[in-house]
């Protein structure tokens, strides 16, 4: 067997593995947990539409912003708009390229993601690790709070 | 000979290294907030703190702007009363994330009676931070009520 055939079979069984792995924890993963990464996802398709209406949708105010070592309150979506920048310079796409659950309940889930920005060719930009406290209030699952190492 | 020496050097120079690190800073500040808390000296308390603070529990976000703010909203004799709780410790940690002025630590802490028994156990969410050369706890997002 060719050492070409075997990288393939070797690739084959990473994208296997990973798959059964990303379903594994699809399956596994609590309603409250389902909510909250969908409040991400939503988040992130807003950002890379540069919808602030949309990005704003996704919040819980209060909202609370650590980072830059600047601890931001919003106290409602107002206060909040002039501070939201979407401009896509020298990046074109966002995704969460990691995403773990650190603990959830019924109302409140912890999430720690990992948020990378590409160019159009796929080449990674920057990426940068933040912490989502994603709260179910008045029926409706948002982002109350965030610490990011992002600037 | 050179050569143990030269490995105890680098030895001594990793443990130097973890020393210093950010979460090593962050778990100490953890250790000094909770025998604060534990001591009942809320001066001590607020001294393990960075502010604003924020705390997120029960769907409320309180933020306290600075340490007057925080002194008159708690008061540990209360707090004892109401609950039964005699003292807490941290029954896990486990640092999430790291950064050079921030780490983000997931804990478990136990509440006890004064006899010493189980009084309740919460998961919670600390944002440890160094501001101006200080580390503290700058955020929480408890479990608990």
């Amino acid at each position: 067997m060719g050492l070409r055939r075997i990288a393939g079979l070797v690739a084959a069984l990473a994208c296997a593995v990973a798959s059964a792995n990303e379903a594994m924890a699809q399956t596994t993963m609590s309603p409250a947990g389902a909510a909250a990464m969908r409040v991400l996802d939503e988040q992130l398709s807003a950002y890379n539409a540069s919808d602030k209406q949309a990005f704003l949708i996704t919040l819980h105010f209060p909202h609370v912003r650590i980072a830059g070592n600047n601890v931001r309150v919003y106290p409602n979506a107002q206060s909040y708009l002039p501070e939201l920048s979407m401009k896509q310079i020298g990046w074109d796409y966002a995704r969460w390229t990691d995403r773990k659950i650190v603990r959830d309940s019924a109302t409140k889930v912890h999430v720690a993601a990992t948020f990378t920005r590409f160019l159009a060719n796929g080449r990674a930009v920057d990426s940068f690790e933040g912490l989502y406290i994603i709260a179910l209030k008045g029926g409706r699952w948002g982002v109350l709070a965030r610490s990011s190492y992002a600037p | 000979m050179r050569a143990f020496a030269l490995l105890s050097a680098l030895a001594f120079a990793a443990h130097a290294e973890d020393a210093t690190a950010p979460e090593a800073e962050a778990l100490r500040a953890m250790d000094a907030f909770m025998a604060a808390f534990n001591a009942r000296d809320v001066e001590a308390w607020i001294a393990t703190l960075n502010f604003p603070h924020v705390r997120i529990a029960s769907g409320q976000v309180a933020v306290f702007r600075d340490a007057a703010e925080f002194r008159n909203n708690f008061e540990f004799a209360r707090f004892a009363e109401q609950t039964g709780w005699s003292r807490s410790e941290w029954t896990e940690r486990r640092v999430i994330q790291a950064g050079p002025d921030k780490v983000h630590v997931a804990v478990v802490f136990t509440r006890f009676r004064e006899d010493g028994s189980v009084l309740a156990r919460y998961e919670s969410l600390y944002v440890v931070t160094q501001q101006g050369g200080h580390w503290g706890v700058q955020a929480r997002s408890s479990y608990a009520p």
